[in-house]
């Protein structure tokens, strides 16, 4: 084929090589197939009473076997159902070769000129042909597609299926990036993006400065960047992949709190151990010197203050037993063993309890509610000055056999803006906190079947409310 | 009836000395095994409360070498040792904290003097 292209000659005809050159010049700005064979359409208008349907034929990359068939300004695409005749030298098809086209297209053809259009860049041994039906003499159809013009036709079809080539390709890759859920950019030395998935852009454009930290969090996610150098061109560019880790930094605040709780477990089991034999023997002595002493008053309350001491170590060994095969409890009694724990924070402040009188037994583990109840009443303190009052209240509902504890203060409350994503992971306004007190107890409450929700207004409280399921 | 009550625990001790010789029987208390032992072979008691853990030796030890026949009354806050005890012959499992040490007391000789082997929950 490069020797073919040494063989055209500089012709003698000047207005024949302006030709030339304009149809180069013009045939060369197709970017696609399609522009390309319409070009082909608008240039044989000279002759085109003369002559019938174009059919182009050739391999796409992607979409393997490809048929364009231009007849006037009609133009169709469609799959190559056989493959076509191998064409090394343009010329008419002989009448067993013209059988190809009129199986394909289901109408007879009679005289069919060939260009092979053979390139430089050929994907399949089946080299890209243009056949052009004709009802004149041969020799206008040869005269007409000169050994020139079918070279400038092949030279600029190669062109344009390397475009469509790499162009394909990059589609492909642009739509495999955009299809990521996580932001992917190309940055240039400047660390500005040249190639980025429409990820990226969504968080780009409403913050720009995201990306320039190693860790940063969109909406409920969060990310963490890998970056690589890659070099292209003698550039230097830096791919920036953010991946989501916001599941597993979940599960590593979850599996930490974990640990705590069972050390804590582990360590109350201990305690309680030996703790157990020197309360036993004081509870023992109390109770027999205050059948025999005049004091007895003062010996029964050495008894019931190493009582209460037992109390405080059965309760606690319950706040962190991780699993608690009693799946039922009293909610009242866990709101009454959940507040000591929070007796130092409460100091001037007022905690009022509304409850109902009756037990009310519900279907959750009880130190699971225990540290809900502890979260809620732990913020509640919080958000409350040292005057504040907190009010526990619950309210069964025998309609839908529900019972709602409600834990309202009149703190600081929550601005109306936040209230959606105070149940998020990670979110806080606290500088000690770990965004997840919340988050953990919504899990649970969900977990068991119920639901948590709040009421707040900035500067007037807040009130959170679960609802649970009754035990039947 | 004799008593003897091995328990490292002095209150216990006194305790349950106190209201077993109220009731009438004779006693004797030691804090350590070896103590126990040794006033297990001279003064012959027919039960004996037993602490599972002792600063010198635990209390199966204890039970494996007892040098006279007795009902044997194990006493521990480790509830997980009950099957264990059980296991060993000991006649009674009781498990700390005590309630009451007034009922205690009454419950397990009350549990002891039909026929032994029966369990006690206090």
């Amino acid at each position: 084929m490069s020797v073919r292209r040494w063989l055209i000659q500089p012709t003698t005809d000047i207005a024949y090589e302006r030709k030339l050159v304009r149809l180069v010049n013009k045939f060369f700005l197709a970017s696609t197939v399609e522009e390309w064979i319409r070009l082909i359409g608008s240039e044989v208008s000279p002759i085109k009473k003369k002559m019938g349907e174009m059919v182009l034929c050739f391999h796409s990359a992607y979409f393997g076997p490809r048929q364009y068939c231009l007849k006037g300004k009609r133009l169709f695409e469609r799959t190559a159902k056989n493959f076509w005749p191998k064409t090394s030298n343009s010329g008419p098809l002989s009448k067993q070769e013209s059988l190809y086209l009129a199986n394909e297209l289901g109408r007879p053809f009679y005289n069919i000129f060939a260009i092979p259009l053979n390139s430089s860049y050929e994907l399949e041994d089946q080299p890209p042909v243009l056949f052009v039906e004709y009802f004149c003499k041969t020799q206008t159809i040869e005269n007409f597609f000169s050994e020139e013009k079918q070279e400038i036709l092949r030279s600029t079809f190669s062109k344009v299926l390397l475009e469509e080539h790499w162009k394909s390709g990059s589609d492909l890759w642009q739509e495999t990036f955009d299809g990521l859920k996580e932001p992917l950019a190309i940055l240039d030395e400047d660390k500005k993006p040249i190639r980025s998935n429409t990820h990226f852009q969504k968080i780009y454009n409403k913050n720009p400065s995201l990306f320039l930290k190693d860790h940063f969090q969109d909406e409920e996610k969060q990310y963490e960047k890998h970056s690589y150098s890659i070099i292209n061109n003698n550039h230097n560019y830096t791919v920036e992949h953010f991946t989501n880790v916001t599941s597993y930094l979940l599960l590593r605040e979850q599996i930490a709190q974990n640990q705590k709780m069972s050390a804590l477990g582990k360590l109350a089991n201990d305690v309680a151990h030996l703790l157990s034999n020197p309360l036993t023997g004081i509870r023992s002595m109390a109770q027999i010197l205050s059948e025999e002493s005049r004091e007895k008053d003062n010996f029964l309350e050495i008894e019931k203050a190493a009582h209460r001491c037992q109390k405080i170590i059965t309760n606690f060994i319950q706040f962190s037993r991780q699993t608690n095969k009693d799946l039922t409890c009293d909610l009242n009694k866990v709101v009454h063993q959940t507040l000591p724990f929070l007796k130092t924070m409460i100091q001037t402040k007022k905690i009022l309890l509304n409850l109902e009188e009756e037990k009310i037994m519900v279907q959750a583990e009880p130190c699971l509610l225990q540290q809900v109840i502890f979260n809620l009443v732990r913020n509640a303190l919080q958000a409350v000055g040292d005057k504040g009052q907190v009010c526990m209240k619950t309210n069964i509902d025998t309609s839908t056999n529900q019972v709602q504890l409600s834990v309202q203060d009149n703190g600081c409350g929550i601005p109306e803006h936040l209230q959606e994503k105070i149940f998020s992971p990670f979110f806080t306004t606290k500088s000690e906190g770990t965004g997840l007190g919340l988050r953990i107890s919504y899990q649970v409450i969900k977990k068991f079947g119920g639901q948590l929700k709040v009421q707040s207004k900035a500067g007037e409280g807040s009130c959170f409310t679960f609802s649970l399921p009754l035990a039947r | 009836m004799r008593i003897l009550i091995i328990d490292d625990e002095t209150l216990i001790r006194q305790s349950l000395k106190y209201i077993s010789e109220l009731r009438g029987y004779q006693t004797w208390t030691a804090g350590t095994g070896e103590e126990g032992l040794s006033l297990w072979k001279s003064c012959q008691p027919d039960i004996v409360f037993l602490d599972l853990i002792l600063p010198d030796q635990n209390g199966f030890k204890v039970m494996e070498q007892q040098p006279h026949p007795a009902q044997i009354i194990m006493m521990s806050a480790y509830a997980q040792y009950k099957e264990e005890a059980k296991k060993r012959k000991a006649n009674l499992f009781l498990i700390k904290p005590f309630e009451n040490i007034f009922q205690t007391f009454d419950q397990v000789l009350q549990e002891l003097r039909p026929n032994a082997g029966s369990e006690l929950n206090l």
